[in-house]
């Protein structure tokens, strides 16, 4: 089957936290420290969960390239 | 001379038996009759013969086709039976070979059906309160099926067409017959070999069929094994319109083996979007906060212009707050957002950097933004920050311009 590389990705964990780090912001009431180091974290959950998606994208070009 | 064709017994005997079995007029057809003469032999199989008011036929249910009915069939009922006709060529007897039963109301087996599902139902086995959530993003999925044929191939594509990041893996049962119920309890039940935390979703799946070919799945042990299965189970048996037990006790019921696969992983072109829209949420929260702090600021600034003398306590801790902003701005998000911004091309429009880059520069006097010439006075020193860096500047004042 395909591979074990399945246990390195968490796309959920990214996704649920970006989810709670938005809401986070959007509730407000954080020290402006506070925002700034939620918003870095946010965009790298965000650039992590796209990078997720691509490399799924890739592996599928790659099955139908091996079926057809 | 005059040439008889003599044939043998066993010669004749096979071309009848071959004439009626190729005819398709005798071939997979309902007798409706009278059970009479049952016999059920220590073999399994079972002999009797149907008859009506004037005629009567032998017929045989093997053991493999009859152990569903084993126990329901008696002599006098009338059934519905379906099988094909042969030649029992030691005997020379003309023979039924049934392959499916039918009592005169509405069978065995629905009746059977009835009972079992009143009697779990009593237990509280398909209580709705206990229906599990499925997994969002599903890392490992079960697939208890038959290893061949369309079913797993339907359930593998669906999902790497979908959500790539899960991994399937397949426990072959056998699906139906005697060995059935148990060969995909056992299978259900090795969910835990895998441990709880590895396996998240189980598919029992099964193409479609007759009540019997999916009777299997009505079975306790069978029915047992998914109520007590530690992770979700949806279930896929046959077509939209059958319903099995193992229907009414799984997590999620799906119509068909490929709707099963579609329950279980999400479409990533949606995940895509719902991340996209979390980042364009995400920018516009910490923009708002920015923006507000950016208006209390130059509101508290254009007091203190208004009163410069009495104001230097105010003053310091205005600039306190600027420092820390400015501060933050230059360094974390012009970055940060030119970072997301450029990953993500379609939201360059609500980006400050991108206002940057399109040609316009932002002027900044001891950290702070100046929005407005009121703001500098002569030989004030001030930052010019463009996309791509930043100057040290002075302003000289030539006689007060203050064209907009």
């Amino acid at each position: 089957m395909t591979g074990d590389q399945s246990e390195d990705f968490s796309f959920e964990n990214f996704y649920e936290k970006l989810q709670e780090i938005v809401e986070q912001l959007e509730h407000g009431g954080l020290s402006l420290s506070e925002s700034l180091e939620l918003y870095e974290t946010g965009v790298h959950l965000a650039t992590q969960c796209k990078e997720l998606l691509t490399q799924a994208e890739d592996r599928i070009d790659e099955l139908i390239k091996e079926g057809s | 001379m005059v040439e008889i064709d003599v044939f043998s017994v066993s010669d004749i005997t096979e071309r009848l038996k071959q004439s009626i079995e190729v005819n398709s007029e005798f071939s997979d057809i309902w007798l409706e009759g009278e059970i009479s003469g049952l016999t059920k032999a220590r073999s399994g199989h079972i002999y009797l013969t149907v008859k009506d008011f004037d005629s009567s036929i032998k017929c045989v249910f093997f053991k493999n086709d009859n152990f569903l009915f084993r126990d329901r069939i008696v002599d006098n009922s009338r059934v519905l039976i379906y099988g094909s006709f042969t030649l029992y060529r030691a005997r020379g007897d003309l023979q039924f070979i049934i392959s499916h039963l039918e009592s005169g109301d509405k069978g065995p087996l629905w009746a059977e059906f009835e009972r079992r599902r009143e009697r779990l139902t009593a237990e509280g086995l398909f209580d709705l309160s206990r229906k599990r959530p499925l997994p969002k993003f599903p890392k490992r999925i079960l697939v208890v099926t038959s290893p061949t044929g369309a079913v797993i191939e339907d359930i593998r594509n669906i999902v790497s067409r979908r959500w790539p990041l899960t991994q399937l893996i397949v426990e072959p049962t056998i699906v139906q017959g005697i060995d059935a119920a148990h060969s995909i309890s056992s299978a259900i039940k090795n969910v835990s070999n895998y441990g709880s935390e590895q396996i998240d979703l189980v598919i029992v799946a099964r193409g479609g069929g007759s009540v019997e070919d999916l009777w299997a799945f009505n079975e306790e042990v069978v029915v047992r094994s998914i109520y007590t299965c530690p992770v979700p189970v949806i279930s896929a048996i046959g077509h939209e319109t059958d319903f099995t037990l193992a229907d009414l006790v799984a997590d999620q019921r799906a119509p068909t083996p490929s709707g099963a696969a579609e329950l279980a992983v999400p479409d990533r072109q949606e995940v895509l979007q719902q991340v996209e829209l979390l980042v364009v949420r995400h920018n516009m929260s910490i923009r708002n906060l920015f923006s507000s702090l950016f208006d209390r600021v130059s509101h508290f600034s254009s007091r203190i212009q208004l009163k410069k003398p009495a104001s230097e306590l105010l003053e310091a801790g205005v600039q306190a707050v600027t420092d820390r902003m400015s501060h933050a701005i230059r360094f974390k998000l012009v970055e940060q957002s030119r970072l997301i911004f450029h990953s993500e091309g379609k939201l360059d429009s609500l980006s400050p950097s991108a206002t940057l880059s399109r040609g316009y520069a932002l002027v900044s006097k001891e950290d702070a933004a100046i929005r407005s010439y009121k703001g500098l006075v002569d030989a004030d020193r001030v930052l010019i920050h463009w996309h791509d860096g930043s100057l040290k500047a002075r302003i000289e004042m030539n006689g007060g311009s203050n064209d907009g």
